[in-house]
């Protein structure tokens, strides 16, 4: 009898904690997702984008065919610390190519 | 909705990543110190380091997808699952595409863990201690806010938690109790097999 005691008593316990892991990996998915808002909210205040977004994609810059040999450079979202896409433009080929029509400007 | 929307949302999803990504980390190492208390049974541990490592994933693909449906990074899939064919950041974002893998392939072999055996599970586990690195490195490298303060503190943090879980785990030396009556048995056992 005592022994069946023990093993509800164990029973209940491991329910309960089972309903605190439920709780738990809720309350961690909420703040996860309260987490995505606030973080993009700071970041937008610390290193604000722009609106001319498509003048920096790899696309509409390879699109963008420019033969007067002028230099025109999109600018970066992410100020001079963010988003970068110039970097890419030395150290590899592709399409990502944010300068258009300079390659002899520079 | 404005075209930068989706950009901040990576920006945010990328740091909540690492949280995530870090608390697994941590959960997992104390699973293996077998952290226990009458309010916090062993399996919570487990159950919560299971739970959160899935929701990683989770905001792992909100991560990359809305980078790579961003009209401005322009990144492509190509970009985002094979390493280094990026054309921005090639070797940063390569990086962060290693420990995509590396985490997808923990965790489904977590998932299927009944059918590969424990020892093959433990072996790819191990790549963990490889994933979360190359993740922290990717955003220090390619993250545009890795160098601002509050991303600052999120990474201090992450790697403060980790290490001393990581210290906690190597000072503690083995929880099996019967770990040094195995070692002297197999010890005894390679002596007699060299004479």
């Amino acid at each position: 009898m005592k022994g069946m005691e023990g093993t509800q008593a164990r029973v209940m316990k491991r329910e309960a904690a089972m309903q605190r892991l439920d709780r738990m990996t809720t309350g961690v998915a909420l703040a996860a997702l309260a987490g995505v808002g606030i973080f993009a909210a700071v970041s937008a205040s610390t290193i604000p984008g722009t609106s001319n977004a498509q003048a920096a994609t790899g696309a509409s810059a390879q699109n963008s065919s420019s033969a007067t040999g002028s230099t025109s450079v999109s600018q970066d979202p992410g100020s001079s610390s963010g988003f970068q896409p110039l970097s890419g433009v030395g150290s590899s080929s592709g399409p990502g190519l944010v300068v258009s029509g300079g390659s002899h400007s520079h | 909705m404005p075209d930068t929307v989706l950009w901040y949302a990576t920006r945010g999803a990328g740091a909540v990543s690492l949280i995530l990504l870090s608390s697994v980390v941590v959960l997992g190492i104390l699973s293996t110190l077998r952290v226990e208390s009458p309010s916090w049974p062993r399996f919570l541990t487990t159950g919560l380091h299971r739970n959160i490592a899935l929701m990683t994933l989770v905001f792992l693909a909100l991560h990359i997808v809305t980078a790579v449906v961003d009209p401005f990074t322009h990144l492509g899939w190509t970009a985002a699952l094979v390493p280094f064919s990026s054309y921005y950041r090639t070797f940063w974002l390569g990086l962060g595409a290693i420990a995509l893998e590396l985490l997808l392939a923990i965790v489904l072999t977590s998932l299927v863990r009944g059918y590969i055996g424990h020892g093959v599970w433990r072996a790819i586990h191990w790549l963990t201690y490889a994933a979360w690195p190359v993740a922290v490195i990717h955003g220090l490298g390619t993250g545009t806010d890795s160098t601002s303060a509050w991303m600052l503190a999120i990474t201090a943090g992450c790697i403060a938690g980790v290490g001393m879980s990581v210290v906690l785990r190597l000072n503690a030396g083995p929880r099996d109790p019967l770990s040094t009556a195995r070692d002297t048995f197999s010890s005894t056992v390679d002596r007699r097999e060299t004479r």
